[in-house]
């Protein structure tokens, strides 16, 4: 069995989105095994998070002088995304739980997708639910699947499956394929529910996130494996395109197991 | 990919000096491009965060300016 390709492309979506770059222009590094890529990622994270830390500790420092409302305002009309999120992971996180919360979610969704992700989990835990939800929406709809798969692995699982409850199979799909700990992709099935994995299978077909979907079967245990299968087999052209999909990958053993057996009366 | 071409050099910059482990299926250009997208992301990042500081600076009433301005920059 090798997942390498599919591991390696998953790294390579997080890596584009730390340089701000279209996956496709890092397409050649797919050589490089996962766990290079997931090196240089985080090397490079290090890099463009350190840099600039001599100014932003100071400006973090001034900002803890000011009333959070104050420091709301400024962060929402002046300091904007970015800076906002530098400051985020420079303060205390209560601090910055209580700024966040006078601050709207469409504007948190992109100071979010902007923090450090080192520093992330330990804000995005203090973030009431409601919020969350509301953040992970907006960050689902901008397209910043690889943060909320660093947002997931800072929740409970109770939060977590309400966030998911919230959100579309395909964005559910993205997610699962960068998430930090995919150890815990089972749980997340279970969260999901039974009766998603047909939302899943189709939103694989209709979107070709068939990458997604068989890296999610790779980490599912033996009894999702088999639902998510049986659930592919009952929907037309689903179960063809992912043996052809799990063939191209190099992945066909992944699935092979789980092809239906021809019933007796068609026999 | 060689340790010492103008591509690892340039990575190696970028990096803070050492290069991660696994990167000899990379030829020399790819790890320049590599060095190139790594500073383009860090300039990026630079330019915004000095222009979200100015704009911030100037929110602060002018006699209060020059001070905050060397509170942050030194």
């Amino acid at each position: 069995l090798s997942v390498e390709r599919l591991e390696a492309r998953s790294e390579l979506r997080r890596l584009a989105r730390v340089l701000q770059k279209d996956e496709s222009r890092l397409e050649h590094l797919e050589r490089l095994d996962a766990a290079t890529i997931r090196r240089l990622r985080e090397r490079v994270t290090d890099e463009l998070f350190d840099a600039d830390a001599r100014v932003m500790r100071r400006v973090a420092a001034s900002s803890r002088h000011l009333p959070v409302g104050l420091v709301a305002t400024l962060a929402q009309h002046a300091f904007g995304p970015l800076l906002a999120a530098r400051i985020a992971a420079l303060i205390e996180p209560d601090r910055a739980a209580d700024i966040a919360a006078r601050l709207p979610a469409g504007f948190n969704a992109e100071v979010a997708a902007e923090l450090d992700p080192r520093r992330a989990s330990e804000l995005i835990a203090r973030i009431p639910l409601p919020m969350t939800v509301q953040i992970a929406g907006d960050l689902a709809r901008n397209g910043e699947h690889v943060a909320m798969g660093r947002l997931a692995s800072a929740l409970s699982d109770e939060a977590l499956g309400t966030v998911l409850a919230n959100l579309t199979d395909a964005d559910i799909l993205k997610i699962a394929f960068v998430s930090d700990d995919k150890h815990r992709l089972d749980d997340l099935a279970v969260l999901v529910g039974e009766d998603r994995l047909p939302g899943l299978t189709q939103a694989a077909l209709d979107y070709d996130l068939w990458d997604e979907a068989l890296l999610l079967l790779h980490h599912l245990g033996e009894e999702r494996r088999a639902q998510l299968a049986a659930v592919a087999a009952e929907l037309p052209g689903a179960f063809d395109a992912l043996v052809a999909a799990a063939e191209r990958e190099g992945v066909l053993d992944e699935v092979l197991p789980y092809v239906p057996k021809p019933s007796r009366s068609s026999a | 990919m060689r340790s010492n071409g103008d591509g690892a050099r340039a990575l190696r910059e970028q990096l803070g000096g050492r290069l991660p482990n696994g990167l000899g299926a990379l030829e020399d250009h790819e790890l320049a491009d590599l060095a190139s997208a790594i500073e383009v992301a860090r300039r990026a990042q630079a330019d915004d965060l000095e222009r979200a500081i100015e704009r911030s600076l100037r929110k602060i009433p002018f006699p209060l300016r020059g001070r905050a301005r060397k509170a942050v920059f030194g």
